[in-house]
């Protein structure tokens, strides 16, 4: 994916194996999540979201944004209220609590539309509702032919008739 | 077969002119919030020289002589401590794992960051430096140089700073190791910028010293970001 070089094996996007040439643009069609969500402390969930989405995707927006100009701030806000962060817009992340800022790097899952999430333990620091929601959206993206990767120590429960892969 | 993304159209390309100005941006907003961390070297700085007079001799002829030169490794010295913070933060968040797997190329994103960097370090030490500079009894002349040759000089030193910077980024207290492996760099740099401010005094213009400087910053903001985005994908191979 581009962070770590030493493994065996070839890791293949749409049938072609990755190497550093072709990288960037599998990049496009990545969406990552790690341990830590690369939020900054100093900026606001808003700032947080515009940047991840200016550095990563298109973040595909609805009614054919006017995406020339920069990033329509509306879609940022309407998906930071979809992940109940509502009145904490402008508030810096230092502030905010664990499962809060947690959620303001999930935001971006309703922004940024790119076929592949790889997501390294998205589940921690959420509550059951959040949870809930977090279920939902991983299939609906699966239900938009999107594919995720997911490791997790929760037990996923998803509606059935999904393509499921249990490894390891 | 439906795309993803389809459903909500008119899917916008990555835009890589976007995404510069974007971490620009947030470079400039954290660098303003975050006062303190750019703030410090810049005391440092101050202090450092302050001290001279009193350590050495208050004498006007001793302290011209080595104002040049006092300044300029003072200067040097704010910009190493200033280098470690560099990528520590983004190193210590995951937004510098968020950078890795970004489509942008990650030289530009140093580029972008020691920019900001360098405004906060090497363009205020500079603007800082005539006043210390009339401190130490120097002519108006040499501290036009001396501040013409800082301004031309720090982003050299910021740029190969990012070096050391990116190699020690996985280390917990990387400090002195940055010094290490920076400094036999930043020789030629001190060279050349104390030598500006000396060749004025001795009579002449002090401008092939300065275009030397010059070529030094150029080849640093040049090659540096490519050894630096090198050196942070290394740290995260590990």
């Amino acid at each position: 994916m581009g962070l770590n070089s030493l493994y065996e094996g070839d890791i293949c996007w749409r049938g072609e194996a990755l190497t550093s040439a072709n990288r960037p643009e599998f990049q496009q069609n990545l969406l990552f999540l790690g341990h830590t969500a690369g939020e900054k402390m100093a900026l606001t969930p808003l700032e947080n979201l515009q940047v991840s989405v200016a550095l990563h995707s298109q973040g595909g927006f609805e009614q054919s944004g006017p995406a020339q100009g920069g990033i329509e701030t509306q879609y940022l806000y309407d998906a930071l209220a979809r992940v109940h962060l509502k009145g904490y817009e402008e508030t810096p992340c230092q502030y905010l609590s664990a499962g809060q800022r947690r959620r303001v790097a999930l935001a971006r899952l309703y922004v940024e539309h790119v076929p592949l999430w790889v997501l390294d333990e998205p589940f921690t620091a959420i509550d059951r509702e959040g949870v809930a929601a977090l279920e939902q959206c991983l299939a609906d993206h699966v239900s938009r032919q999107g594919l995720v990767i997911v490791t997790t120590h929760h037990d996923l429960k998803l509606p059935t008739g999904y393509e499921r892969y249990l490894l390891g | 077969m439906q795309q993803v993304g389809e459903k909500r159209s008119a899917v916008t390309d990555f835009s890589l002119l976007l995404a510069v100005k974007t971490l620009l941006q947030q470079e400039l907003v954290l660098a303003w919030r975050q006062r303190g961390g750019w703030l410090n070297p810049l005391f440092f700085f101050l202090l450092v020289v302050a001290m001279f007079p009193l350590g050495v001799s208050p004498k006007e002829a001793q302290l011209k002589l080595m104002a040049g030169g006092v300044i300029w490794v003072s200067a040097l010295l704010a910009t190493l401590l200033a280098a470690e913070n560099l990528f520590k933060q983004d190193y210590e968040d995951g937004s510098l794992e968020q950078l890795l797997v970004s489509p942008c190329p990650l030289f530009l994103v140093v580029l972008v960051k020691v920019f900001v960097h360098w405004l906060t370090t090497g363009f205020c030490l500079a603007l800082m430096a005539p006043f210390l500079g009339g401190m130490l009894y120097l002519e108006f002349d040499q501290i036009l140089l001396l501040l013409l040759s800082l301004l031309i000089g720090t982003p050299a030193l910021s740029f190969i700073s990012a070096i050391g910077a990116a190699l020690t980024v996985g280390i917990r207290r990387g400090g002195i190791l940055i010094a290490l492996i920076v400094l036999p760099l930043y020789v030629p740099v001190l060279i050349f910028g104390t030598a500006a401010v000396q060749t004025v005094e001795q009579g002449y213009d002090g401008f092939g010293q300065l275009a030397l400087l010059g070529a030094l910053s150029i080849m640093s903001i040049v090659l540096a970001p490519f050894a630096a985005a090198m050196a942070l994908r290394l740290q995260n191979d590990a």
